[in-house]
């Protein structure tokens, strides 16, 4: 028997747990030449802002040991292009499209919510208040609660759409973090965004990154984004996006059993264009060798 | 339209210091290819290099389905490549990005290549012979041991004149000194330039001035390979307004004039 794949996350109706992690995929159609985006559960689509953003200096991107650091700055054309563009596409989707959005100022978010709301194509809204490469707004609204539950509650006022906070682990206690974004009213939590850090070029003496430090990413990290969605589904009742390094089926699985709901593969897309395809039929084939009926047994099945 | 496939390793062998040609058994990838494109090269199959590495497509033989690189040793990952072995299978991404512009058949070109810069050129070279233009390579390496295609270079009927920086063969200096000492390249349809940063910023600036057409190949910090991350992003004037391109999808071949160097 085919087990039920699909799962709800605040309101977004996913067929199945698999989806993109921001900045990672686009606006989906860049893959579109190696996948059949259609198979995913939904696609969360490149950050956006209010107004289009050039984004930081490069080098952009350093490799790490089994990882990456980024500094893109949040480079984007903007909320109008983005409606204009590239929600007709969405609209022809038969996945969930989820935008990923970010503010210099709670109003910003708020503003930006309401002109996204009704928008046919989109499902969903990433509140991103972990973003670690931009100087105003991103990780600064992420890092303590009151701030986070600020935007949290202005974004869930400006629209009718589920609202999905991302949380950063930049932070001393992430569950506390998670309490805040709840009580404000957020539909479900991503959990988690990249970790800042930084690499440096010993030859020249430099940073390597133009904007000095970066987001990490990657297989590297995965211990660190299991341990995170751990602690939010403890802390949390919200259904959880988890995230961080996930490259293969047994990845995605790893942070099912910690609490997550739905899963998304980042910096494994750029290694393998079929990543978010391969970890879906191992989820499958995983169930369907245990015998589970429903993925949803498996959420937070390590904590029992 | 680009595939994902894996490829096996036909040849592997050093043909300069720390430099390797490889083919690799790519058909699909052969007969989509057009010179300046690029695949996205998996070196190993661990997570450590974790990355795909963007290689420029050298040659390809669509008869034999052969698909060529040359490379040089600048890292992990193209050290782990030029370990690979006849037999040995790789992942590979391609043809991706945008290639040159091609003139009309039978016009006069010129190439500047410089060190490992040549390597897309002879792909390159390949096409513009066959549309019967009158081709003037400008050839420069450090020196002769370093110097690249010069033989495929000529084999094509391409004229080539060699620079190399210590004078142990040819022209003694760069290639843009080289070139600043002829006039061909001033009435060409279009030079096309590939090699160092130094030198195609040098180049662009003598194009501009002599109002010759002319396309760069770039590089940038790659993530995706496909428009996704917007990792490689260079600045690009056009008409009068600098924006963010997409070395990996919108080039890597770019318009000399519209380059905004740093």
């Amino acid at each position: 028997m085919k087990p039920n794949l699909a799962v709800t996350i605040g309101g977004v109706n996913m067929k199945n747990p698999v989806t993109t992690a921001s900045g990672t995929f686009g606006f989906g159609r860049e893959y579109g030449p190696y996948i059949d985006i259609n198979r995913l559960g939904a696609i969360v689509v490149k950050g956006t802002t209010l107004e289009p953003r050039e984004g930081n200096a490069t080098p952009r991107l350093v490799e790490t040991p089994a990882g990456i650091l980024n500094s893109i700055g949040l480079q984007n054309p903007g909320a109008d292009y983005l409606v204009e563009h590239y929600a007709p596409y969405f609209a022809t989707l038969q996945t969930r499209v989820i935008v990923n959005i970010s503010g210099n100022t709670v109003e910003e978010y708020a503003r930006l919510a309401a002109k996204l709301d009704g928008v046919p194509g989109i499902a969903g809204l990433e509140v991103n208040i972990s973003c670690p490469n931009v100087k105003k707004g991103g990780m600064a609204f992420g890092s303590h609660p009151a701030t986070a539950a600020q935007v949290t509650k202005a974004v869930k006022q400006a629209t009718a759409l589920p609202v999905i906070v991302k949380l950063s682990p930049n932070v001393t206690d992430i569950g506390e973090i998670a309490r805040a974004v709840e009580a404000a009213g957020a539909d479900g939590l991503s959990v988690m965004n990249t970790l800042l850090g930084m690499a440096i070029d010993v030859r020249k003496r430099k940073p390597v990154l133009g904007n000095i430090m970066g987001g990490l990413s990657g297989p590297a990290v995965k211990p660190v984004a299991v341990r995170a969605v751990w602690q939010v589904y403890r802390a949390v009742k919200l259904p959880i996006i988890g995230m961080g390094g996930i490259t293969t089926a047994e990845d995605a699985l790893e942070f099912i059993l910690a609490g997550a709901t739905a899963v998304a593969v980042g910096t494994a897309n750029f290694v393998n264009p079929r990543a978010t395809l391969d970890v879906l039929e191992g989820i499958e084939a995983y169930l369907v060798e245990n015998s589970i009926t429903d993925i949803k047994e498996l959420v937070g099945a390590a904590h029992r | 339209m680009s595939k994902v496939l894996d490829a096996k390793v036909m040849a592997v062998l050093p043909v300069a210091p720390e430099t390797y040609y490889m083919e690799l058994e790519a058909p699909e990838i052969a007969r989509l290819a057009v010179p300046g494109q690029f695949v996205h090269v998996r070196c190993s199959n661990s997570q450590d290099p974790l990355l795909r590495r963007p290689i420029s497509i050298h040659m390809v033989s669509r008869p034999k389905g052969i698909l060529a690189l040359l490379f040089r040793v600048v890292g992990k990952g193209t050290e782990l490549l030029a370990q690979k072995q006849i037999g040995d299978v790789i992942n590979v991404m391609g043809p991706l990005g945008r290639g040159f512009t091609l003139p009309l058949p039978g016009s006069r070109v010129a190439v500047a290549a410089g060190g490992i810069g040549a390597a897309p050129l002879v792909f390159l070279v390949q096409e513009l012979a066959n549309m019967k233009c009158q081709v003037t390579v400008y050839l420069g390496a450090r020196d002769k041991k370093n110097l690249l295609c010069d033989g495929q270079f000529v084999q094509m009927g391409a004229e080539v004149v060699i620079a190399t920086d210590d004078g142990s063969l040819g022209f003694k200096g760069t290639v843009p000194e080289m070139m600043r000492r002829h006039n061909d390249w001033r009435r060409t349809a279009m030079t096309y330039v590939c090699g160092p940063k130094g030198m195609m910023k040098e180049i662009s600036a003598m194009l501009a001035e002599a109002d010759v057409p002319g396309e760069v190949t770039l590089e940038e910090h790659m993530g995706c390979g496909v428009g996704a991350c917007l990792s490689c992003t260079v600045k690009i004037a056009h008409h009068g307004q600098i924006t963010n391109k997409r070395v990996c999808a919108d080039g890597p071949v770019f318009p000399s004039w519209q380059v905004v160097w740093d």
